[in-house]
């Protein structure tokens, strides 16, 4: 049995990259961050975050009973394997969104990561002009304590986003939820043949090939620092700003240089290579060619890109080649169809735009939590250390909104799922009866060894939840 | 500062190194913030656009030297007879055109330096040449358009754009690309200085067919058609909506834009009133117009006229009016919402922040018109909804794929409107009414201006911009709405030729 995925093979990597002329400076450089990892015996802590828009039918998302026994709603009964493994939270209110710009379908996007609302800005929400929020959002806090040393700081995932492609797709606080500072939206990568070559292109590849490459990789990237870090002193104060920010964003790719990242032991596996998206064939029933009762739109496909995105996803945790994650399934504006479900309509005309119908949400919402149950599923299936990845990983489930016909964002639909490494006791149902949503955004940076005591707008955050971690 | 958009990108690799991938298309969407995605300020760098800046530069890198004709012809020098001498040659060229502007001193070494490193580690010249380039794309100087201008005559308070900033500022602007040789040649010459001789440019560049690229592009943005491509309706409900369609829909208001402008009247009255398109046999079949006198019999586009008292330029074409219909039943208020803050830029307040409003569920035996009453009905509701509903309902006659009805749910359409809060306020019998009245508003066409100007200056409109915006909406009123003239017109501006000093 070979060492943990986590835990770098210095060895290797030395043997692998002596045949070549590489300086060994830049060799120590690059397992240094790593070795030093050799005392955590212990697998490392996820996060993921697990997002679905439009809010829910709360008579059928409820569950009935106390803390310890309870009976989960009609909308979790494909949860049920998982209940030991959930916290469903009722109470939680997104109590942000009371104040501040834009649409609530905006206001949720902003504030339901990051605890914050959102600023005036240029941004049109069908509510007021607003801006990205004043602040970073819970799973790239939570990145900065635990990813260190990992490829990818973080990996933001979607299925089908944005929704409204009228403007030809562009990034928005009504179809943005992570933010890595005040106004900086990560938008999520939505190509999984691209996230496929991101991720796992150097899995399993020759070791001195890789370390070869990316020794080129790094003097390209060191070429590259020093042109920004000729220009910062040049320019005025806010493009200086903007081209900090892009040199950061290179020094940590060069930082990633570092990590290990293809090796395959374990649990550790490249998935399979998901279809482009371009496919014509992809997602389509019946002969190719035969387009008359076909639907290749993304919309039809989102059933089996959304498979394709969580194995991936869980897959890159495996590997460590990323310890926090976010799974966007769709935007706020939530344009889109369901025709596995024979729903035709916009998500977004059931919740509202042509009337509110439960009925057709429940469907949706039972459906979301099916590939919800697939993830928990595939985390459980994955072995280290004698447990699971499910149990080092905590997964925040969430949406923007509570109701969908009136926007109301009290009573969120909140779940949490996983150990996060014995930090969270799960199996429970609880109630906050009105606490702010920030409180529980505390308690997750508390369950990853963030000792503050305060998230988001401190206006609007009173500190943990009681018996939540 | 710019930053190159993804459209911007793609056009500059394909004329920098030929390369017609689109390698942008795979970078995360720009923030949307003008409404065209270029807003400077707007823009942010994600861990995830700084990873693909250096895939797709990668990617471009290794094409390029696989292609060795176009490598061979680009090199400019045999490495045989000398790789150094050959690697500096190429750096400068290359950099040159990469950049925009000659090198400066560090820029070269820095490349050279980068070109022996991987030299270096046993990598073979090509590799070496294609690492140079690597970093070429991923520079600031490529990536951005920096600007610091140059000392104005008479001006201790602006700064004129320099020769080689007005080449990048006018071929960005007009072709959403990188200056072409003649450009440069003229950046060189310093003959990029004076308004006459930028106009000369501006006017040649019109010429060329990258001009109808950018066209398109802004009225793709400006009129939501970018996604109509994607569309998808439930095939149970609309056969006819086959999946060649959105394609085709897209194809032909492309072509009735480039035709108006480029080659037709050139105006906003004629994009909004027109009562002809281009389709081919399909799309005519499509829409039930196989049996007009020249309707297309074959696969490629062809104009059509239309029956006059169901068409109005763009406005009533398919691809616009499905996109505008998310579902599959029509939806008055996108469509009013299109009108009142695309074309008037003057959309509804947004609702009360306290509202909150609890639709019921639908009634199946209603028409959508029916439905959209309880908006009139509840006054909370209407104080906005009686600038949207009574416009949209005017395009009722058009289905959720966008083809002509008589009947909704059974029962006749109504398709009488009103608009309101504009200098060309009143009722309107239909869509036909409507687009004719908007043809005759001055907002519409100021709007249009404003959306050029935030355009083409990449940035949201400021207080500051008021003279520069009434002295467009003069020229542009004076040339009777031509959108090459305000084209023209607006590389003209004080905000166009200056720039104010840096704040350190």
């Amino acid at each position: 049995m070979k060492s943990p995925s986590w835990l770098l093979s210095r060895r290797k990597l030395l043997r692998g990259a002596g045949g070549i002329a590489i300086g060994l400076p830049f060799l120590e450089a690059m397992v240094a961050p790593r070795s030093v990892g050799a005392a955590a015996a212990t697998a490392p802590k996820r996060f993921l975050v697990y997002f679905k828009p439009g809010g829910t039918v709360l008579e059928n998302w409820r569950p009935t009973g106390t803390e310890s026994t309870f009976t989960l709603g009609s909308i979790h009964q494909p949860l049920a394997p998982y209940q030991d493994r959930l916290i469903v939270l009722a109470g939680l209110d997104l109590k942000i969104t009371a104040i501040g710009t834009g649409h609530p379908h905006a206001k949720g996007m902003g504030g339901v990561l990051t605890g914050r609302e959102l600023p005036a800005g240029p941004y049109e929400t069908c509510g007021g002009k607003a801006g990205f929020p004043g602040g970073t959002s819970i799973d790239q806090v939570i990145a900065a304590k635990i990813a260190e040393g990992t490829k990818f700081r973080s990996l933001e995932l979607a299925i089908n986003w944005p929704t409204d492609q009228r403007d030809g797709g562009k990034a928005s606080p009504t179809n943005c939820i992570n933010y890595s500072g005040p106004g900086q939206a990560v938008p999520p990568s939505v190509n999984p043949k691209a996230v496929f070559d991101r991720l796992f292109s150097e899995l399993g590849a020759d070791t001195q090939m890789v370390a070869l490459e990316r020794a080129k990789s790094k003097s390209i990237l060191d070429t590259v620092i020093g042109e920004y870090q000729d220009l910062v002193p040049r320019v005025g104060q806010s493009d200086r700003a903007k081209l900090e920010e892009h040199l950061s964003r290179i020094r940590e790719i060069e930082l990633g240089l570092q990590a290990n990242a293809n090796e395959t032991t374990g649990a550790c596996v490249k998935p399979a290579e998901p279809k482009p998206l371009g496919d014509p064939d992809a997602g389509r029933e019946g002969a190719p060619g035969d387009n008359t009762q076909k639907n290749p739109s993304l919309d039809a496909r989102m059933p089996e890109l959304g498979k394709a995105m969580t194995d991936m996803l869980v897959m890159a945790l495996a590997c460590d080649l990323t310890r926090v994650g976010t799974l966007q399934w769709v935007d706020s504006q939530a344009y889109n169809t369901f025709p596995f479900l024979q729903l035709f309509d916009g998500h977004h005309a059931y919740q509202h735009d042509h009337g509110y119908q439960p009925d057709a949400l429940t469907k949706i919402d039972t459906w979301y939590m099916t590939q919800f149950a697939y993830l928990l599923q595939r985390l459980s299936e994955v072995k280290e250390n004698g447990v699971s990845l499910l149990d080092n990983t905590g997964v925040l489930f969430t949406s923007e909104i509570q109701m969908p016909n009136s926007h109301d964002q009290t009573n969120m639909p909140f779940l949490l799922a996983g150990g996060i490494g014995g930090a969270l006791k799960t199996g429970r149902y609880l109630d906050y009866k009105g606490a702010s949503h920030n409180n529980l955004l505390v308690s997750l940076q508390n369950a990853y060894g963030i000792p503050d005591a305060t998230f988001g707008n401190p206006d609007y955050c009173t500190g943990p939840l009681a018996g939540l971690v | 500062m710019r930053r190159l958009t993804r459209f911007e990108y793609n056009n500059t690799v394909r004329d920098l190194l030929g390369d017609t991938t689109r390698p942008a298309d795979a970078f995360p969407p720009e923030e949307i913030g003008n409404g065209f995605g270029n807003d400077a300020n707007a823009l942010s760098v994600s861990r995830l656009l700084a990873e693909q800046y250096v895939t797709a530069a990668k990617g471009i890198a290794e094409r390029f030297v696989a292609d060795t004709a176009r490598y061979t012809a680009t090199l400019g020098c045999d490495p045989a007879a000398g790789e150094n001498a050959c690697a500096e040659t190429f750096i400068e060229g290359f950099g040159a055109s990469a950049y925009r502007r000659p090198l400066g001193p560090a820029e070269k070494a820095h490349l050279v330096a980068l070109y022996g490193q991987v030299r270096a580690l046993s990598l073979d010249f090509k590799t070496a040449i294609g690492a140079v380039i690597q970093a070429c794309l991923q520079a600031p100087a490529f990536l951005y358009r920096v600007e610091f201008g140059t000392a104005a005559a008479g001006s201790t308070t602006v700064l004129k754009i320099d020769d080689f900033e007005m080449a990048s500022r006018l071929s960005y602007f007009l072709w959403g690309t990188l200056p072409d040789a003649a450009l440069l040649t003229a950046a060189r010459a310093k003959q990029l200085g004076t308004p006459a001789e930028v106009r000369a440019q501006a006017e040649r560049m019109l010429g060329d067919a990258r001009a109808r690229d950018v066209v398109r592009y802004f009225h793709e943005t400006l009129f939501g058609l970018a996604g109509v491509e994607r569309i998808s309706k439930n095939p149970q409900q609309f056969p006819e909506f086959t999946v060649q369609i959105p394609g085709l829909l897209k194809q032909e208001t492309e072509r009735f834009l480039d035709y108006v402008i480029w080659e037709g009247a050139g105006d906003v009255k004629t994009l909004l009133t027109a009562n002809y398109s281009f389709m081919n046999a399909e799309l005519a079949g499509y829409y039930g117009v196989s049996g007009r006198p020249n309707a297309p019999r074959g696969s490629s586009f062809e104009r059509i006229d239309l029956e006059p008292s169901r068409s109005a330029g763009f406005l009533t074409q398919a691809g616009l009016l499905a996109s505008l219909t998310p579902g599959t039943q029509t939806n008055p208020v996108l469509r009013g919402l299109f009108v009142r803050k695309n074309l008037l830029c003057n959309p509804p307040p947004p609702p009360p922040p306290a509202l909150m409003v609890k639709e019921p569920s639908p009634d199946p035996t209603l028409t959508t018109r029916e439905r959209f009453k309880a908006h009139s009905a509840d006054p909370s509701c209407y104080a906005c909804h009686r600038m949207l509903d009574p416009v949209g309902f005017t395009f009722e006659h058009y289905d959720a794929v966008g083809r002509w009805r008589d009947t909704d749910n059974g029962k006749p359409i109504d398709a009488t409107g009103e608009i309101i809060e504009t200098d060309v306020a009143g009722p309107v019998a239909n869509a036909v009414e409507l687009a004719g009245k908007l043809a005759q508003s001055h907002e519409v066409e100021q709007c249009m201006v404003r959306n050029w100007l935030t355009y083409s200056y990449g940035r949201g409109e400021t207080a500051d911009d008021a003279c520069t915006r009434a002295s467009l909406e003069l020229a542009f009123a004076q040339s009777g709405g031509r959108i090459k003239d305000l084209l023209v017109a607006l590389t003209q501006t004080d905000a166009f030729l200056y720039r104010q000093p840096v704040m350190p």
